[in-house]
């Protein structure tokens, strides 16, 4: 049987169609065959039914004229052919039984071979689905780090666009105009570091770039600036003294510095003077001290950080806007 | 009207009365949906081919030759007035005894029994509903009809003539088919039906172109031969006789189905006399009581050899479509 289903699978079998030339070779029963077979059953029971109901004249008259022979050759006739359309319905059956048995060889063999290529399949896409969610995960990564730095960018470009507007303004004389440079310096620096810069520092962390092109961008715009050292404490009486009475008040409620606690306040030293010689300046004409500078950086000296008497425009600057940029990193986070 | 090839047919067989069995058994064969192009019928087998090739369609014809039969029933033509064991003997007697013939049938026509000297029963009865259910116009147009008689042999001046014809009969004498579409005129139909069926002393022989002829069903009660010679392949003979001995295999190139009756269709067993008691009684209560007999053995013959043709067909059927699904899957392992 094994033989036939590789003769048959095998390609150099010369006919497509071997099983269905094997089955018009069966020599199949006729209609005719069949009918006579259902139909010569009837036809021996009506004669045999015939034959056992005959009296005993009816018996003798068959016999006398010889219907009863012809009769019982009539039932031999039928029982023969009969067993003749039986013994080639069996051969046919049995001929298309093998044939259905090697149809059902080869459709079994074919099932596990569809198994046996299922089972390959899946194995197949099973790699092919480790790859993907190996690639899906390395594109989300990466989707992931695009976003980030697009995030980042943006925050940069943010940043960028309100140094560049508060600059613009500032150094076109919109802003803090008629205000000493020391408090230029520091309301500036309040200004930028409040807004996208700050953001940018806290998403980045990265503390120096906007810091030091903001002390870059004063120190090339302001022309008022001193070459030279100068002293904290006189730069800072010197400035009170330049400011209006009205603004003196504005401007040390916008530095806030008695808001901050004694630790915080350790951080901002520079803004602690500048503060404090504003709050002292505008004290009443009879308490307000002579040098309220002197005295503020004298305070600082003594009780929040030891800064140094003198300075020059580049460290002052720094100092404020490092101070500054500081403070509203640590109020944001 | 002659069909070329006539493909399926049916053989009706003669035995008087019992013809209703017919009736039911066609109504069954009609239920089924077969239509017969071609009839070849002996005596009572004639007049019943007669009755459904005169109308149309073949279910219709059905249904008249039924109401036919009611109207046999109902009219009671043929009912012996003296009983038919009387109709036995006489017909045995006349037979046989050509002097106690002459001298029955004087007795007869004295008693007023009888009418005419040359039959027991008077034909015009059944000529008058024979013209009444046959109509030839129709019967040329519609299924071939073919009837078969014997051709008697009168001697002027010899009483043996059913002796002859018996004689004649039982020694090889051959019996006509003769096929009523080729009939011109009105007149030879009927007188051909009522030849075939002539039952000799029953009722006058008849005389058609010169030759007298009787019932057919003396030499060939079931002419398969007719239609044979016509080249119809496929055919159901619907006997009138228990034990009938005849061999389907006389006819090798025909595909053969009998209906036979599956109970005793004679009212009695005793030889001769059964015979001719059931050939006579037309009584109402026993024509519906065949036509029931013959409605249900066709039904019992037909089933079994329809479900084993269908289940063997359908055995094929599946044999090959599995073959043809097993080779399409051959030809797709081969692409691959």
């Amino acid at each position: 049987m094994i033989n036939t289903i590789d003769k048959i699978i095998n390609k150099d079998t010369s006919s497509t169609n071997y099983l269905s030339e094997l089955q018009q070779r069966i020599p199949t029963v006729s209609d005719k065959a069949l009918i006579n077979l259902v139909n010569g059953i009837q036809v021996s029971k009506d004669i045999i039914r015939y034959r056992k109901n005959r009296g005993f004249f009816g018996k003798l008259f068959d016999k006398l004229d010889g219907s009863d022979n012809k009769r019982r050759i009539l039932l031999d006739g039928n029982i023969i052919a009969g067993q003749e359309a039986l013994h080639n319905w069996v051969l046919e059956l049995t001929d298309s039984l093998n044939i259905s048995q090697v149809a059902l060889e080869v459709t079994q063999k074919s099932l596990l071979e569809a198994r046996n290529a299922i089972r390959n399949q899946k194995q197949s896409l099973q790699i092919q689905e480790d790859k993907l969610n190996q690639l899906v995960t390395e594109i989300n990564f990466r989707i992931n780090n695009i976003e980030s730095r697009l995030h980042q960018l943006e925050i940069r470009v943010a940043a960028n666009e309100d140094l560049d507007r508060i600059i613009t303004a500032w150094s076109a004389g919109k802003t803090y105009n008629n205000l000493p440079w020391v408090i230029q310096v520091a309301l500036l620096a309040k200004e930028v570091f409040s807004s996208s810069v700050i953001i940018y520092e806290l998403e980045t962390g990265d503390t120096q770039r906007f810091r030091e092109l903001l002390v870059n961008k004063i120190i090339a715009t302001d022309k008022q600036l001193p070459n030279s050292f100068f002293g904290i404490g006189d730069l800072l009486d010197y400035s009170s003294t330049l400011i209006k009475e009205d603004d003196k008040e504005l401007i040390a409620s916008l530095l806030e510095i008695r808001s901050f606690s004694q630790q915080q306040l350790t951080d901002i030293p520079h803004l602690f003077i500048i503060g404090t010689t504003l709050e002292l300046a505008t004290l009443s004409e009879t308490a307000k001290p002579e040098k309220p500078g002197q005295i503020a950086a004298s305070l600082c000296r003594n009780q929040i950080h030891p800064i140094s008497r003198t300075s020059d425009t580049r460290e002052f600057i720094t100092a404020v806007v490092e101070e500054t940029a500081n403070d509203c990193l640590r109020i944001i986070q | 009207m002659k069909s070329n090839q006539p493909e399926f047919g049916l053989v009706l067989t003669g035995g008087g009365a019992k013809g209703a069995y017919q009736a039911g058994a066609i109504q069954y064969i009609s239920e089924l949906g077969l239509q017969p192009q071609i009839i070849a019928g002996t005596s009572i087998g004639a007049l019943n081919g007669a009755v459904l090739s005169s109308y149309y369609p073949f279910t219709h014809a059905v249904e008249r030759l039924n109401q036919f039969w009611e109207q046999l029933g109902e009219a009671e033509i043929l009912r012996p007035h003296t009983g038919a064991l009387l109709h036995t003997f006489s017909y045995a007697a006349q037979a046989f005894v050509p002097r106690l013939r002459h001298w029955l049938v004087d007795f007869f026509i004295k008693q007023g029994l009888k009418h005419t000297s040359t039959s027991i029963f008077d034909p015009e009865p059944i000529e008058y509903f024979l013209k009444q259910a046959v109509h030839p116009n129709t019967l040329r147009k519609n299924i071939e009809l073919w009837v078969t008689v014997f051709p008697s042999l009168k001697i002027p001046g010899l009483g043996y003539d059913l002796l002859i014809d018996l004689i004649r009969a039982k020694t090889g004498s051959n019996a006509c088919w003769l096929c009523l579409q080729d009939c011109l005129d009105d007149e030879t139909i009927y007188n051909l039906l009522l030849a075939s069926a002539a039952l000799p002393l029953a009722f006058p022989s008849r005389e058609i172109n010169g030759q007298n002829y009787i019932d057919g069903g003396l030499v060939d009660n079931i002419p398969l031969k007719a239609l044979a010679k016509r080249g119809c392949k496929n055919v159901i003979v619907i006997h009138l006789q228990n034990g009938s001995v005849w061999d389907r295999d006389d006819f090798p190139e025909q595909t053969i189905i009998e209906i036979r009756p599956q109970q005793t269709i004679n009212k009695s067993e005793v030889p001769v006399v059964g015979v001719v008691e059931s050939w006579l009684n037309f009584s109402s209560k026993r024509i519906q009581e065949l036509k029931q007999r013959g409605y249900e053995d066709a039904k019992c013959c037909l089933n079994p050899i329809i479900d084993s043709l269908i289940s063997v067909r359908e055995y094929r059927q599946s044999q090959i479509s599995l073959i043809d699904s097993t080779e399409k899957l051959l030809m797709m392992l081969r692409c691959e």
